[in-house]
């Protein structure tokens, strides 16, 4: 709320702190899930080794980040643009202007929630796994304050790309 | 009913606990409550130098857990407040002297005489911080504003949590309001944004605590001392009463970076 706020404004605070708390809400999430950033890059390619298989998917501005906002709600979310597959047969001559990579990027976008149960401490809840697939819909349009999305993907970029 | 065991805990070492334990059991016992305070940092005994009690000792706990004593020879008497004891830690002997179980029966004989019992743990996650543990009712987290305290609290908040003993309540020791306003140093909110558990306590850096550790007179009897009021501010909360958190400039609240930003008033 107050990082809003000093956004808002343009108080953007200076100091070494600012720095602290920005490694300190990464290192702690993938912390929590005992998930280190080299496992959750070997994730992100999986999960687009899957997708790519079925639309092709613009690499350069994927964002899967792992996000939590309190300490018992938890979750893996992925923005993964998209556009359709070019075709079946890869070998088939297609013209250029109708190729994956130069379709417009509006074609298609896959967001995905996936809640993630807290590692041991909340076994409550358990429910929510067999859920996820079903919830993913719902979940990225009803859930995703502008706040909150930005303060998710600056963490994940951070993390992601920070090698 | 019985006492309420309270553990005192942090992950890093260094951050405050011993301070913390003695601080906040010398404000509860001005509140005219009975208290007992156990040292379960075996091998590295403080607790009673800290109270200034180091000179009294005859008995320690692995003498009370290994039956040498009954745990009421090894409490030794606080001079000032007659309702206050400490059970000093052995300090020959290692964490392995004592077991979990161990620590919840030495308190269950003490609970009924006492409305505290405050369990000051050692460093670390590991067996000396399970004996400290395991008879909580109730778990403070102490730490400092700094990143490696911080990830610390965090991983020691996770094995509260899982051992159903948490998430705990945190205390944010030696903060330095003149960094926090040059944004060099993590302030309360910072903390708490990051933590995510109810903070219990914010304690300013205060030259008065070393002197007074120098002394073996806790900090919280000195009347003028900005730590002193936060220990005692610290132990009114645990007794359950709401106090409100000293004003510390380093803490701004929304509001009052409202107030700052639009009427600019500089204080």
């Amino acid at each position: 709320m107050a990082n809003l706020f000093d956004k808002m404004f343009g108080r953007t605070p200076k100091g070494t702190s600012t720095t602290a708390k920005d490694r300190l809400q990464v290192v702690l999430i993938h912390d929590r899930f005992n998930l280190p950033p080299e496992k959750l890059r070997e994730m992100k390619e999986e999960i687009l080794a899957v997708i790519s298989k079925y639309v092709s998917v613009d690499r350069e501005s994927v964002d899967i980040a792992l996000e939590q906002r309190d300490r018992s709600s938890s979750k893996i979310r992925a923005e993964i643009p998209f556009s359709p597959n070019r075709h079946t047969d890869p070998d088939e001559d297609v013209p250029d202007n109708i190729k994956a990579s130069n379709l417009p990027e509006f074609l298609g976008s896959l967001p995905v929630v996936i809640p993630t149960p807290t590692p041991e401490p909340n076994p409550k809840h358990s429910g929510s796994e067999a859920k996820a697939g079903g919830e993913s819909g719902d979940g990225s349009s009803t859930d995703t304050p502008s706040e909150s999305v930005n303060s998710s993907f600056d963490s994940g970029s951070g993390s992601s790309t920070s090698n | 009913m019985g006492a309420k065991v309270i553990t005192v805990t942090s992950g890093k070492g260094g951050v405050g606990k011993t301070t913390t334990t003695a601080n906040l059991g010398v404000a509860l016992a001005r509140m005219n409550l009975k208290v007992v305070l156990m040292d379960a940092d075996i091998g590295l005994r403080n607790l009673d130098i800290v109270l200034g009690l180091e000179n009294r000792i005859v008995y320690d706990l692995v003498d009370v857990v290994e039956g040498r004593c009954k745990a009421r020879q090894a409490m030794i008497k606080h001079k000032q407040f007659p309702e206050l004891y400490v059970i000093p830690a052995a300090q020959t002997r290692d964490k392995t002297a004592v077991s979990p179980a161990d620590m919840i029966d030495v308190c269950n004989q003490l609970r009924p005489d006492f409305d505290y019992i405050i369990i000051d743990s050692p460093a670390g996650i590991e067996r000396g911080f399970r004996n400290a543990v395991a008879p909580a009712d109730e778990v403070l987290v102490v730490t400092n504003p700094e990143v490696s305290a911080v990830r610390d609290a965090d991983r020691v908040v996770g094995l509260l949590e899982a051992e159903n003993k948490g998430p705990g309540r945190l205390i944010i020791n030696r903060i330095k309001p003149e960094m926090v306003k040059k944004g060099e140093m993590l302030s309360a909110d910072d903390v708490f944004d990051i933590l995510r558990i109810k903070i219990i306590g914010i304690v300013p850096e205060d030259e008065n605590v070393v002197p007074a550790s120098n002394s073996g007179i806790p900090v919280t009897l000195n009347e003028g001392s900005r730590a002193g009021v936060a220990f005692r501010n610290i132990a009114r909360r645990v007794h359950g009463e709401d106090v409100p958190f000293m004003q510390l400039e380093e803490a701004p609240n929304f509001l009052q970076r409202l107030s700052k930003l639009f009427g600019g008033g500089q204080n």
